[in-house]
């Protein structure tokens, strides 16, 4: 006898949402909460040929912050907020002192970017939680 | 001073990768879970339909009804349990959906088992093309 393979097609018990909508659902999401918040650098970059210092820094700060805040994840949320902390702190220093550099903010910004999009990723694509479905937020 | 400065900020650098880590490690296990339930299910339901020698679909979408609800009950997939046996339940309507939730519940009424079978029917159909 043929082995019996249940075809299916993964959807949320709770929200019915197919494949690709969890896809539109993460690439929207990203794009609005992670890519948003560090256009002011992008416009830096372009307008200035380069981004200070003093600028990583305070976005690194704001960064942690803006995207640990809505973290449905305890440990996520608490090390953003160190994170912001730690940054506050060294743009306090770089106020005095301009020769650190940047004190890894770069790098900083770019691991939680990809943190985030990780996390989306699982809530959006594999979980199926939607990103537009506004009564969806109250729960 | 320089030198606390540049080691103190190579904290949240380290930080920052071992929660990466944690969270690819994490959801690795998470993708890998629901192949697992799919696995385990097609097993015991080849494994109790050879028993039987029974070819009808009916028979074997019933088995494998049980068999959901049995991994169901056993909390298979661990807490990730409720979204893998979401995901395992096709396209059906709001109103299946929400009955199955209160059927699993309280599990003691046949008819309800009933039901459940036709329903899967559905979906099976459903999951088919």
């Amino acid at each position: 006898m043929e082995p019996f393979i249940f075809k299916y097609r993964d959807v949320s018990m709770n929200t019915k949402l197919q494949r690709h909508e969890g896809v539109r659902d993460w690439i929207v999401s990203s794009l609005l909460n992670l890519i948003m918040p560090l256009l002011p650098l992008t416009v830096e970059h372009f307008a200035r040929d380069t981004v200070s210092d003093l600028s990583w820094v305070l976005a690194a700060s704001m960064y942690a912050l803006s995207t640990g805040v809505v973290s449905r994840y305890a440990v996520i949320f608490i090390i953003s907020m160190l994170c912001s902390l730690f940054y506050t702190a060294m743009f306090g220093v770089l106020l005095v002192r301009e020769d650190v550099g940047s004190l890894n903010a770069p790098t900083v910004i770019a691991g939680i970017f990809v943190l985030n999009v990780s996390v989306k990723f699982w809530y959006h694509v594999v979980d199926r939680h939607p990103f537009t479905d506004f009564s969806f937020r109250s729960e | 001073v320089d030198n606390f400065i540049e080691f103190i900020s190579a904290i949240p650098v380290v930080v920052v990768a071992v929660l990466l880590a944690v969270v690819y490690t994490k959801l690795w296990h998470r993708l890998k879970a629901d192949k697992h339930f799919i696995k385990a299910v097609s097993e015991k339901l080849s494994a109790e339909a050879e028993k039987r020698t029974d070819n009808d679909p009916n028979a074997v979408r019933h088995l494998y009804l049980m068999s959901l609800l049995r991994a169901r009950k056993s909390k298979f997939g661990g807490k990730n349990h409720p979204t893998i046996f979401g995901a395992a339940m096709n396209d059906l309507a709001d109103r299946d959906r929400r009955f199955i939730k209160s059927t699993l519940k309280n599990n003691s009424d046949i008819g309800r088992v009933r039901y459940l079978d036709k329903v899967f029917t559905a979906a099976l159909k459903q999951a088919a093309h």
